[in-house]
């Protein structure tokens, strides 16, 4: 499945829904989509509910543009993840790092661990 | 094919090449053209260390290499091997060889197995690099002496720290680092993980196929490093990797950390992100950090012992991964270990492959266990062509008669042949003890050499392997007693140097190998004196040569006036004795006083088939060692009758002494007795000649040995029983101890008479 982007304005500022794999077959439009993103200096709200699949250069991608965002003073945030993107910012313990609001379904708790990472710490990059 | 089957196979060969390698330094020790067997010499080390490869045992392969490398210079004569280096090289051989046996038994390696490395590789550095000893010394030894002097310090957590950096094409070579930390879930608790991004440049900078990321886990797993190395097996060539085991010690830390970062607030913003540490640790780590290194980073990868080699490096924050190409070169200038080898080994691979080849085609490895099976189906078969043939003759069929007289011939073939693959020249054996003799030698400050004959000569594998020891113990015994020191030797007319001869022969179907030295000798007094004293012997009584030297086997007996390390506690000849014994052997000792000693072991040449010759007295069948017989006669009642009481014939002017089947076993006499015809059979062991009377012959005959139970263990003139084609029991007639009986019996009669 390619990757796909819907692009919506709403208050909050840009929302972005993307659709499909973000991994190392696609991260090449992801990059391409997230660069057009970041064009206009307006906050961002990545909706990443229907990304099927994420892999270690996804989550590069989405760690550079929060970086970059943070840079520039964008306000970027994701939502509404799915259950492959939080499974791997879990592992990866980046939650803290994106520091975004998280929403679970009940029962759903217990497929992550949130054990470590948590606490955001943007001024202290490792 | 099972792995530890293809590990006994690597062990066995290790032992092989091991052994090749220890008898080639000792040749040229002896004396031999060097060029002729370095090659030889390096393809071992050579190989051993390439099949270590191959099982990823790293401490060997590293300890290997530094040995290869000193051969490698002597091939090409930048290095001449001369008595200190081939000691060491032997010591590298013994060293190599425990590492094997660590590897056998699945053990550790112990500080003092790494310590005595360690040593070894500085020496062995030593003859590579004369006066510029490099810097990997000064390093063993700020080791060492932290080692011993310093108790090490440890980091206070329980968990595996696991460093991961990756190449940049780790990506695109298919492989998502995600995938093997999920793994690591598999095997433990991942406790916390940092997510290393500070390498991820500005998105548009970014090449989405490259990899930046790196990852710093803390493991709760109660699982060994191996397993935990496993896990990231397939990325070994992407990435660097470094795991801490729990508790790490705090200086290793350092040493990595300090390579983590220069910033020390990055490495404090781990180390806090790691809730796990305990504080006091960061803050010892981190002031750690600020001292200057006393050692260079990279060339701890040369450390021979160090296990992580490989993969070692951990970037520097602020420069980018290394490229493979970089790093390698970054190893390679670091030191010369690594630099000679690389050209020679292409090569080297090539022959080597061939050789292997050539090796293969002409032998080819069993297991004993179905060589046992076979030799057992053999003699079954044995017996049930020893039936087929009784029948047949019973039968009268000439026809058939024929045909299994060929069967038989048959039969012989497969027996002799079966028999033939457990057969293993005695050579290996014997040249198992040069380094016995050197080192043994060496220490009492004797100079000896040992002369080989025979070492063609084949003998039961499973009779060569319960020989080596008795071996042993002359052999120790000849060094420490016998030879004596040079000057003493120059003072009687010998030559400096003692002598050893080991010598192995075929002799009436059995062989013999006898340890000669040409030392002092026993001294004929010194042995009756001590058996008087031990109440072996009587004062008065009058003992031939070899019965005095027979108490050298008593349990016990020591005629060294000092006893050393080596031997003279006594205890020895009475044990080699019976292991020889327990082979159903004999041993025997000869010894001129000042001239020296020669001990003649006799082995039977098999355990399991014996061709014999049966005979009958009465009812019963007996089996004698065909090897043994010289011939059959056949006396009339008269001529037995009337030298009857002595129990001796005159076989052709000569006196012949003989025994008594029906005496000896006690029979009763049988009514048809005046109808039974004498046969003698003449029979020879070990240079003596005797007689057994029996009633009928009936010839040759293949038979297996049985073996009696353990209760007949202590009977004499019975080695064994054995089951005809008939069905019928017979017993197979231990000849040598029957003449013993003989003798015995005949002393006592002349001890009657003339009182």
């Amino acid at each position: 499945m390619d990757l796909e982007v819907e692009i919506a304005e709403s208050d909050r500022g840009k929302l972005a829904k993307l659709t499909g794999e973000l991994n190392i077959y696609h991260c090449g439009t992801a990059k391409e989509i997230f660069l057009t993103l970041m064009e206009r200096n307006s906050p961002i709200i990545l909706n990443l509910e229907n990304i099927s699949a994420i892999d270690t250069s996804g989550v590069q991608l989405l760690i550079a543009m929060k970086k970059d965002a943070s840079d520039k003073k964008i306000p970027l945030s994701f939502e509404k993840h799915s259950d492959s993107v939080l499974r791997i910012i879990d592992l990866y313990g980046l939650t803290g790092f994106f520091a975004d609001k998280i929403s679970l379904k009940s029962g759903e708790r217990q497929k992550y661990s949130f054990q470590y990472g948590l606490k955001s710490h943007p001024e202290k990059p490792i | 094919m099972n792995i530890d089957h293809i590990k006994e196979t690597y062990i066995a060969e290790s032992s092989e090449l091991l052994q090749q390698m220890e008898s080639i330094l000792l040749e040229i020790e002896g004396g031999e053209p060097v060029d002729k067997s370095i090659n030889e010499l390096f393809r071992a080390v050579h190989t051993i260390k390439g099949t270590s490869g191959i099982f990823g045992f790293q401490t060997i392969v590293d300890f290997t290499h530094i040995v290869e490398n000193l051969l490698d210079n002597v091939r090409e004569g930048k290095i001449t091997l001369i008595g200190d280096s081939i000691s060491l090289l032997l010591e590298c051989r013994d060293h190599i060889s425990d590492l094997v046996e660590l590897v056998a038994s699945d053990s550790p390696l112990s500080d003092e197995k790494r310590k005595t490395g360690i040593l070894l590789v500085d020496r062995l550095q030593e003859i590579l690099n004369p006066g510029n000893t490099p810097k990997v010394k000064a390093e063993i030894q700020t080791e060492q002496t932290q080692k011993n002097e310093l108790p090490k310090k440890s980091i206070q957590l329980p968990y595996y720290y696991i460093s991961l950096r990756f190449y940049k094409d780790v990506l695109k070579n298919g492989l998502d680092p995600y995938s093997f930390i999920k793994y690591l879930k598999q095997i433990g608790n991942i406790k916390n993980l940092v997510t290393v991004t500070s390498q991820i440049p500005s998105l548009e900078d970014l090449d989405p196929e490259e990899c930046y990321v790196g990852f710093e886990i803390l493991l709760e797993s109660t699982a060994d490093k191996t397993t935990v190395e496993n896990v990231f097996e397939f990325l070994q060539s992407d990435s660097v990797l470094k795991i801490f085991k729990p508790n790490p010690d705090i200086e290793e830390f350092v040493d990595f950390i300090r390579n983590f970062s220069e910033d020390t607030n990055s490495i404090r913003n781990l180390l806090t992100a790691f809730t796990e540490f305990p504080e006091s640790s960061v803050e010892e780590i981190i002031a750690l950090t600020k001292k200057p290194p006393e050692k260079a980073f990279v060339e701890e990868v040369l450390l021979p012992e160090n296990e992580d080699i490989s993969m070692y490096v951990i970037p520097k924050v602020g420069e980018s991964l290394p490229s493979l190409e970089s790093l390698s070169q970054h190893i390679e200038t670091a030191g010369s270990l690594k630099q000679n080898n690389e050209s020679q080994e292409g090569q080297f691979e090539e022959k080597k492959g061939r050789d292997i080849s050539k090796d293969q085609s002409k032998s080819i490895r069993i297991e004993a266990e179905k060589l046992d099976h076979l030799i057992n189906l053999v003699g079954e078969l044995v017996i049930a062509g020893s039936n087929i043939s009784q029948l047949s003759v019973k039968n009268g069929d000439p026809e058939i008669t024929e045909s299994s007289y060929i069967m038989s011939r048959l039969i012989a073939e497969i027996r002799d042949s079966a028999l033939r693959i457990r057969m293993v020249q005695i050579g290996s054996t014997f040249t198992r003890f040069q380094r016995v003799v050197r080192d043994i030698g060496m220490e009492l400050n004797k100079e000896i050499r040992l002369n080989i004959n025979g070492g063609e000569t084949e003998l039961d594998k499973t009779v060569i392997e319960k020989i080596a020891d008795p071996l042993m113990h002359i052999v120790r015994n000849a060094i420490d007693h016998g030879i004596e020191k040079s000057e003493e030797r120059l003072q009687n007319g010998k030559p400096a140097y003692g002598n050893i001869w080991f010598n192995a022969y075929h002799d009436t179907g059995s062989i013999v190998i006898e340890v000669k030295d040409d030392g002092k000798g026993f001294s004929k007094e010194k042995i009756l004196a001590k058996a008087i004293e031990k109440g072996l012997a009587s004062p008065g009584q009058n003992l031939n040569d070899k019965e005095i030297y027979d108490f050298v086997f008593s349990a016990g007996f020591s005629t060294a006036d000092q006893i050393t390390n080596i031997s003279g506690r006594g205890v020895g000849l009475d044990v080699v004795k019976g292991n020889i014994e327990s082979l159903r052997g004999t041993v025997a000792v000869e010894s001129k006083e000042g001239e020296g000693t020669t001990f003649r072991i006799r082995l039977p040449l098999t355990l399991a088939i014996i061709d014999g010759f049966l005979v009958k007295v009465r009812t019963n069948s007996y089996v004698i060692p065909l090897d043994m017989v010289v011939e059959c006669i056949e006396t009339d009642e008269e001529q037995t009758s009337t030298m009857s009481r002595r129990n001796c014939i005159n076989l052709r002017g000569e006196l012949l002494p003989f025994v008594r089947i029906t005496d000896l076993f006690a029979f009763k006499m049988g009514e048809s007795e005046a109808n039974i015809r004498n046969n003698i059979v003449v029979v020879q062991w070990g240079g003596k000649k005797a007689g057994l009377l029996v009633d009928r012959l009936f010839g040759e005959i293949q038979t297996v040995i049985k073996p009696l139970g353990r209760i007949f263990d202590h009977l004499k003139g019975v080695s064994g029983s054995t089951i005809l084609g008939s069905g019928e029991v017979a017993l197979i007639l231990d000849i040598p101890s029957l003449l013993t009986i003989a003798q015995i019996a005949e002393f006592n009669m002349l001890e009657n008479t003339l009182k």
